[in-house]
């Protein structure tokens, strides 16, 4: 496990901390959150490369607090690779294990399994946003790290070479069985690489656990907003019935607990109709409304409802919207399951 | 030609005079001696000693900047601190202070009538009149010009390289000697040159702590006032051929580290 234990860092513009973080042993760890919002630095905490105020740092039982970066068994990857320009991709490899101690990987191996080879005499200048981020993956990784740190590696790729360098860290994950921490803010390599994770604003933890729970089960209005839920509204709770600030009593599919609380809506879990369905289909809410607003979203269309002075955002098919004839200003109902509402 | 526009032609119009009034001062001094004269000079052991010293101190001036400064400069490119800018603005009072003021400066502070200069006199260190007076001022002129060369140098270099060189078990010694200073030495050179050639010109401050042993600045206006232009302008083209090798020579033998961090 590798355990961060209330640390904090003062800079002229940004509090860091206090962070908790719990990242079990061979997992792949993602760090979410904004921009700014202080995953670097976590990472370079980890890392030993940015300084402490206060907090502890254990690796695997070993309290690294006061340790230097280079004797933690911690590899770093950065965005922007970070290669020393300087030197060929051979000497940038093989660079670590002049200072290192320790049994690193065979250095064929692992330029094998990045297919280097051809790239051993070149400078970093003359490489591809995808090469020099297998090469910075090389060097890293040939001195046998415990923990992999990677700071955004694929934000700078092209697409095609996100999803290549997506596998290559999969398989390497699997394969060497090191812990590995990446911050990102790119969900698609969260749900296909990530087995925990947490995400970070301003500073601090906003939500620890798995994947899934951090986006199906979002903890506070900012996660929800921030794994993509929309229709997030606070609400008061009583008796099975969410009533919005408006007076829209909007039924949940558990009875018990009561209090202020927020319920997200997933938009495509939302029914466009220009009829009431109520009393004819199995689902409890039904409201009538207003569309206020119809926009191209990917393959569909998003339409914002407007009940009393909520605004409902539901998805909807091209073909949907031809044939209802849907437009700005149209009278229509929309319903939802009681257990598709996410309660928090 | 005649598509341009008036902007254009007034910034040609204003390269024209800077450019003449820079050059043909030097080219009218490097083309008055006649080869006799420069022959003369050669063989005129006052001459040839005073180039040789000028060289000399000027080379001990760099060195003690390198030494010096580079410390200095990395500190100012990497850290934050509260009176930095105070501290930049102390850096760069040499450049625009008036030179003689310097001198009389340096002889404040290394006198009998200064604790230091008390301490340097119980060292055996004499400033006035010496070698060591020379450098002392030379370094006080030149010193800002390597400092915020070598600055900017180090500054051009990202943190994150160190960070991973240190993250590899490299110490920051070892990373300051194998990662920061290749990358910066370009700017570290350009000030170890801007600080030689000012220290190759000064006149005003050196005048004032040591007319003796003399430099070759002060020999042409010791010449120029005794004997007149004609005989100062040897000295002057002598010394002005001198440092354009040693420069020259400089920028070859470094040429070959540079260009492979150029590849960049």
């Amino acid at each position: 496990m590798i355990e961060l234990r209330g640390i904090t860092n003062t800079f002229p513009a940004f509090q860091l901390g206090p962070v908790d973080l719990d990242i079990s042993r061979g997992s792949f760890f993602m760090l979410m959150g904004p921009t700014g919002s202080g995953k670097t630095l976590i990472l370079e905490s980890i890392a030993g490369l940015a300084p402490l105020k206060q907090g502890t740092v254990t690796i695997f039982g070993r309290d690294v607090t006061c340790v230097r970066s280079g004797r933690r068994g911690v590899g770093i990857v950065y965005q922007d690779s970070a290669l020393f320009p300087h030197l060929t991709v051979r000497e940038n490899i093989t660079y670590g294990l002049k200072w290192s101690n320790c049994e690193g990987m065979k250095v064929p191996e692992i330029v094998e399994m990045l297919d280097l080879g051809e790239l051993m005499d070149r400078l970093p200048g003359k490489l591809s946003g995808g090469e020099k981020q297998r090469t910075a993956l090389a060097r890293a990784l040939v001195t046998n790290p415990a923990v992999m740190l990677l700071d955004e590696p694929m934000s700078s790729l092209d697409p095609q070479f996100r999803g290549r360098l997506r596998r290559e860290l999969k398989a390497i994950h699997s394969r060497t069985g090191t812990t590995f921490v990446m911050a990102t803010h790119d969900f698609t390599d969260a749900l296909s690489l990530g087995t925990g994770g947490a995400v970070v604003k301003s500073g601090t933890i906003e939500q620890q656990g798995t994947i899934d729970e951090i986006f199906f089960k979002p903890a506070t209005p900012f996660m929800a907003s921030f794994v993509g839920m929309k229709n997030v509204f606070g609400v008061e709770i009583a008796g099975g019935t969410a009533t919005t600030s408006d007076g829209l009593e909007i039924s949940l599919a558990d009875r018990e607990g009561s209090g202020s609380g927020h319920i997200a809506i997933p938009p495509e879990s939302i029914v466009v109709s220009t009829e009431s369905g109520r009393g004819r289909t199995s689902e409890r809410n039904h409201f009538e409304g207003t569309i206020t607003e119809i926009a191209r979203e990917g393959y569909g269309f998003a339409v914002e409802v407007q009940c009393r002075t909520t605004v409902f955002s539901a998805v909807i098919t091209p073909a949907s919207l031809r044939d209802l004839n849907l437009r700005q200003g149209s009278h229509v109902w929309l319903s939802w399951k009681a257990s598709a509402i996410h309660i928090f | 030609m005649l598509n341009k526009g008036a902007f254009f032609w007034v910034s040609v119009f204003s390269a024209m005079i800077v450019l003449a009034f820079l050059a043909l001062p030097m080219i009218s001094m490097m083309t008055a001696p006649e080869p006799s004269a420069i022959r003369e000079a050669l063989a005129d052991k006052l001459v040839v000693d005073s180039v040789l010293l000028s060289l000399y101190t000027a080379g001990m001036t760099s060195l003690i900047c390198l030494v010096v400064g580079t410390p200095f400069a990395y500190l100012l490119a990497r850290k934050e601190f509260p009176g930095k800018r105070l501290l930049l603005s102390i850096v760069d009072i040499p450049i625009v202070i008036p030179h003689p003021v310097v001198g009389i400066a340096i002889l404040g502070v290394t006198g009998r009538n200064h604790w230091f200069g008390r301490v340097l006199i119980e060292l055996g260190i004499r400033v006035m009149g010496s070698k060591v007076g020379i450098i002392a001022v030379m370094v006080f002129v030149a010193i800002p010009f390597f400092i915020n060369a070598a600055r900017e140098g180090f500054a051009s270099v990202s943190p994150r390289l160190e960070n991973i060189s240190m993250s590899l078990g490299a110490s920051k010694f070892t990373t300051f000697r194998k990662i920061t200073l290749p990358l910066a030495w370009r700017s570290i050179l350009a000030g170890l040159i801007m600080s030689a050639a000012r220290a190759l010109s000064e006149f005003g401050a050196v005048v004032v702590v040591a007319y003796h042993p003399m430099i070759a600045p002060v020999l042409m206006y010791e010449r120029y006032e005794a004997y007149g232009l004609k005989y100062s302008q040897p000295v002057a083209f002598i010394l002005v051929v001198v440092s354009l090798l040693v420069f020259i020579a400089l920028r070859f033998a470094t040429a070959g580290q540079s260009a492979r961090v150029e590849e960049r």
